[in-house]
């Protein structure tokens, strides 16, 4: 049985229609963007080439990038069969190739997918995530991040954030331009140039943060996707409300460690251990938990009313 | 921490006689059932104060069991940690006994040997225990899922919210550290 690379968004038609608008708000605020650098004569097209090079490098190497940054390693299925097995079945009925399987060692409980296209990702786990859900919550877990790669969402959001990291990077390069042309009053027409220059300065600035908001917003609306995609993948959307009220919140205050283990650490580091760690920065991204909770449960009831 | 020094005072020791007090509401409307066990944990400290201590020790589990048939065990877990085991269907003489113990650890200067007392409880067919920590005074629950390592922590905070008023819950869940394998099964 095969599916439509872009089911989860034909079911929620409301959902696709506004993710759609905040494309299109996107590519206007970035031609806008363009046309006003040319207009005042900034040269954009050598700050494009770099960044276009960064995207390049993150391009081709978001997968190892990422397992760096996580302290992941990528297991077996000998080592992690329960965790493979999942994947399998769950790759198998949403006839993708099947991603790389990564695990980290933390107990921070998270979930993350990555790679440039469907033969070159990798879905992760972290040790802590595994410890706290059960096994259904768990595949609940897995589908939305699989959903992400069928979805291409690592290519859109980078695609999106392209023109955001062109303006990051003039903003930083025409606050220095202005620094040093401000002190440069020799030269011919100083005057206008620095002018040019603040308002390319400043309209850099509006542009970044304006593109941040969409893009933030757009993150939002292919979580819900994915959420929503591994709601139909494994037809049990309550499971991965429950993960999701498990992973986030009060609840993950709770540590996985023993009480014996921690007070033998503790004698050499005091404090460190027993600080819970804050997941507040990684779900900025993230639409709002309740908000994720009740939409699967609206979804719970409209799967089980079609049975 | 007694401030005028020596004595034993009344200390964060004490509040782990308020699972007693509030047993007659678990089992009663609460319907949370001792399982007539409980243990308390220690690290086991060395010299010869040390050995008096555990001398003591069981000294007074071998008159509590002549005086309330209150059977006791002592066991080495494998972080090291030595466990003394009661087994009472009085619940009073289990929270009396583990106090008891507890207060001869305070009067010779070990109380920051003590770790943890542990009273398990069942719950619907769940098994929930009520970790005390003497370094914090207080109790909370951890309910683990039989044959996994992993704990039911809705299942926790539901209940942390049930006992609340009637036992002193610790407040900041980053301190419901897990006690897995308490070797109830010795006595």
């Amino acid at each position: 049985m095969s599916m439509n690379p872009r089911w989860t968004y034909r079911r929620d038609g409301g959902l696709r229609v506004r993710m759609y608008f905040t494309m299109f708000m996107l590519a206007a605020l970035y031609l806008f963007f363009i046309t006003v650098m040319f207009g005042l004569g900034v040269p954009i097209e050598f700050v494009i080439v770099i960044a276009a090079v960064m995207l390049g490098i993150q391009w081709f190497a978001s997968d190892k990038l990422v397992l760096r940054s996580m302290n992941a390693q990528l297991v077996t299925p000998e080592e992690q069969p329960k965790l493979h097995a999942m994947v399998d079945r769950l790759v198998e009925r949403a006839d993708m190739p099947k991603p790389k399987v990564a695990v980290s060692n933390t107990h921070v409980p998270n979930a993350f997918a990555t790679g440039r296209n469907r033969e070159n990702s990798l879905v992760c786990v972290t040790t802590g995530i595994m410890q706290r859900l059960d096994d259904d919550e768990l595949e609940g877990v897995l589908a939305h991040e699989l959903t992400h790669i069928l979805n291409a969402d690592v290519r859109v959001m980078m695609l999106a954030s392209f023109f955001a990291t062109v303006a990051a990077m003039l903003m930083n390069m025409l606050m220095w331009m202005s620094l040093f042309g401000g002190m440069g009053r020799h030269r011919a027409g100083g005057g206008n140039f620095a002018a040019a220059l603040m308002l390319a300065y400043l309209v850099s600035i509006l542009v970044y943060f304006v593109a941040t908001l969409l893009i933030l917003a757009l993150s939002r609306y292919r979580e819900y996707a994915a959420d929503h995609g591994a709601a139909y993948l494994t037809g049990r959307p309550s499971k991965l409300a429950s993960a999701l009220q498990k992973i986030s919140g009060v609840i993950a205050r709770i540590p996985t460690d023993d009480l014996r283990k921690v007070e033998t650490a503790n004698a050499f580091f005091i404090v460190s251990a027993l600080k819970g760690e804050s997941l507040a920065g990684l779900f900025a991204s993230h639409p709002p938990m309740d908000k994720r909770v009740e939409r699967l449960n609206q979804l719970a009831l409209e799967l089980e009313g079609r049975r | 921490m007694p401030l005028f020094g020596g004595g034993k005072g009344k200390s964060a020791d004490d509040a782990i006689l308020a699972i007693a007090v509030a047993e007659p509401t678990l089992s009663g409307s609460l319907q949370m059932f001792s399982t007539g066990k409980a243990g308390l944990t220690y690290k086991p400290g060395d010299g010869a104060a040390f050995d008096d201590l555990e001398q003591e020790l069981r000294g007074l589990l071998h008159s509590g069991e002549q005086n309330t048939g209150t059977r006791f065990a002592v066991e080495t877990d494998e972080y090291g940690y030595r466990w003394v085991l009661l087994a009472d269907e009085q619940f009073e003489d289990l929270a009396m006994g583990l106090y008891v113990v507890s207060q001869s650890f305070a009067e010779r200067g070990g109380r920051d040997l003590l770790l943890a007392a542990v009273f398990p409880f069942t719950f619907e067919g769940h098994e929930v225990h009520w970790i005390f920590t003497h370094k914090r005074g207080t109790f909370y629950p951890f309910a683990p899922v039989p044959e996994t390592q992993r704990r039911d922590n809705e299942l926790e905070m539901e209940l942390a919210r049930k006992v609340a008023e009637h036992l002193p819950v610790e407040k900041r869940l980053e301190q419901w550290f897990a006690l897995w394998g308490a070797p109830f099964d010795a006595v």
